[in-house]
């Protein structure tokens, strides 16, 4: 089964036309999406989750149509990352954990509280108080304790400084090494996904110019073996560019 | 719907804390004008909330979790709803208490003024957040007060030279029927605003 799939997904801005997507994720698989800044990645995820209308194509997500009725129960089972945490800056992370109990049926507050002792996040600090990476390491907190099979990541590592962006890379990967677990992870930083994924989805332009194995990429177009897929995207984006 | 009236509870509470000190001195402390302010101030709070939400782009996250497009927005109104109940049932409270200290009698007069306030608040906040749903809560709040000073000034124009005595003589009405029609139009606009602010909030938030 795949976890995510999109056949055809079209979105018009006024300024932007995501044209004709076409890919899948599979099951127990870390797809990375990678592209420029505005090349369509967070439109793309929006649209995964149904928070913006489409304007064709269709997106199934564990199974279920993402504009069905039983999609609301179906985001029960996908923690979301997004390029920030987005809590209110006054809450504590307590106070999180008393928000997301009413909001997942599964949310797990031991795991939730295991997680804050792992990170040394402070139970009772305001949020607005915390460190960027402090911050991003609450939502994940908040992304995994309510026993997700599917993380949507949108950017979740930019901005953050090369330490604490390994240190949550191993927890993706500890994330994504349990049975059926998956990741759709989007990020402009090539080298993360290159440690990280499994599928590659090159978006540029809002079209998509492809969607294969990373080893795939990297036999197809490498130069040589000391060429990294950071220089392919390179690459290849310059290439669009220039038609 | 609870862990969304949770979240809104705590940040306004924290960021409130004087405010809402304040609008409980209002609600115990005895006079009409005082109440109502408290129990009117009630029905401004959840445009702040809003407000807040539009500065932490909550927003962004809540759609991406098990919140429908509906609950997002009637939370709002139930938040509004909550507040003015508990500020109404501070100031019952209170004038109870009061007139059994003053040796006074705890009339229907009371109990039909906080009344009528509840439904000017509830008015208040229908006709409100469409405005900030449609236009985002700074121009919304700029949007409305407009309207309400027009709304005044065509009243005031309306009542030069013509004779508005029918109007006023509204008040004579029977009491119960004065009372009925007024829930009925508070529950109709209610109604009416929820559906609105649903429409506008799908239409700022799903394109």
């Amino acid at each position: 089964m795949n976890a995510i799939e999109i056949n055809g997904l079209k979105k018009k801005y006024s300024d932007f036309t995501l044209e004709d997507i076409s890919f899948s994720l599979p099951e127990g698989s870390i797809l990375g999406l990678v592209g420029e800044n505005g090349a369509g990645k967070s439109t793309t995820i929006n649209l995964i989750m149904n928070a913006v209308s489409r304007d064709g194509g269709t997106v199934t997500v564990l199974g279920t149509d993402n504009r069905s009725e039983e999609f609301k129960k179906t985001k029960e089972d996908i923690g979301i990352v997004l390029d920030e945490a987005y809590f209110p800056p006054v809450i504590s992370p307590v106070n999180v954990n008393s928000i997301m109990k009413y909001t997942y049926q599964n949310w797990d507050e031991h795991k939730f509280f295991g997680y804050l002792k792992k990170f040394a996040l402070p139970e009772k600090k305001k949020f607005k108080d915390f460190s960027r990476g402090m911050k991003m390491k609450l939502a994940i907190a908040a992304a995994l304790s309510h026993d997700p099979r599917l993380l949507i990541l949108d950017e979740a590592t930019s901005g953050l400084d090369p330490i604490i962006r390994d240190e949550i890379l191993d927890i993706f990967k500890e994330f994504a090494a349990k049975e059926n677990h998956s990741i759709l992870l989007s990020s402009h930083i090539v080298s993360d996904l290159e440690k990280l994924c499994d599928y590659i989805a090159f978006i540029h332009a809002g079209k998509l110019v492809f969607c294969e194995k990373k080893e795939v990429v990297l036999d197809k177009y490498a130069l040589s073996e000391h060429t990294t897929l950071e220089d392919i995207i390179v690459f290849l984006a310059k290439g669009e560019r220039l038609g | 719907m609870k862990a969304l009236l949770i979240k809104d509870f705590y940040t306004l509470v924290k960021q409130m804390k004087m405010f809402i000190v304040l609008i409980l001195i209002f609600a115990i402390l005895p006079g009409t004008s005082l109440t109502a302010f408290a129990v009117i101030y009630c029905a401004m709070l959840p445009m702040t909330a809003i407000s807040y939400d539009e500065n932490c782009k909550w927003d962004k996250l809540a759609v991406m979790m098990p919140y429908s497009a509906k609950s997002l927005v009637f939370e709002k109104y139930v938040f509004g709803y909550a507040l003015i109940a508990a500020s109404a049932v501070i100031s019952l409270l209170s004038e109870a208490v009061l007139s059994v200290i003053r040796g006074t009698e705890f009339g229907i007069g009371s109990l039909g003024m906080i009344a009528a306030v509840i439904c000017v608040a509830l008015v208040m906040q229908a006709i409100n957040l469409p405005f900030i749903y449609k236009f985002g809560v700074e121009k919304g709040r700029f949007v409305y007060l407009v309207v309400f000073v027009a709304a005044f000034a065509l009243i005031g124009v309306a009542g030069k030279g013509n004779d508005l005595s029918g109007l006023v003589s509204i008040v004579h009405w029977n009491p119960v029927f004065l009372a009925c029609a007024l829930l009925v139009v508070t529950a109709l606009l209610n109604v009416g605003s929820i559906l609105l602010s649903e429409r506008f909030y799908l239409k700022k938030n799903r394109n």
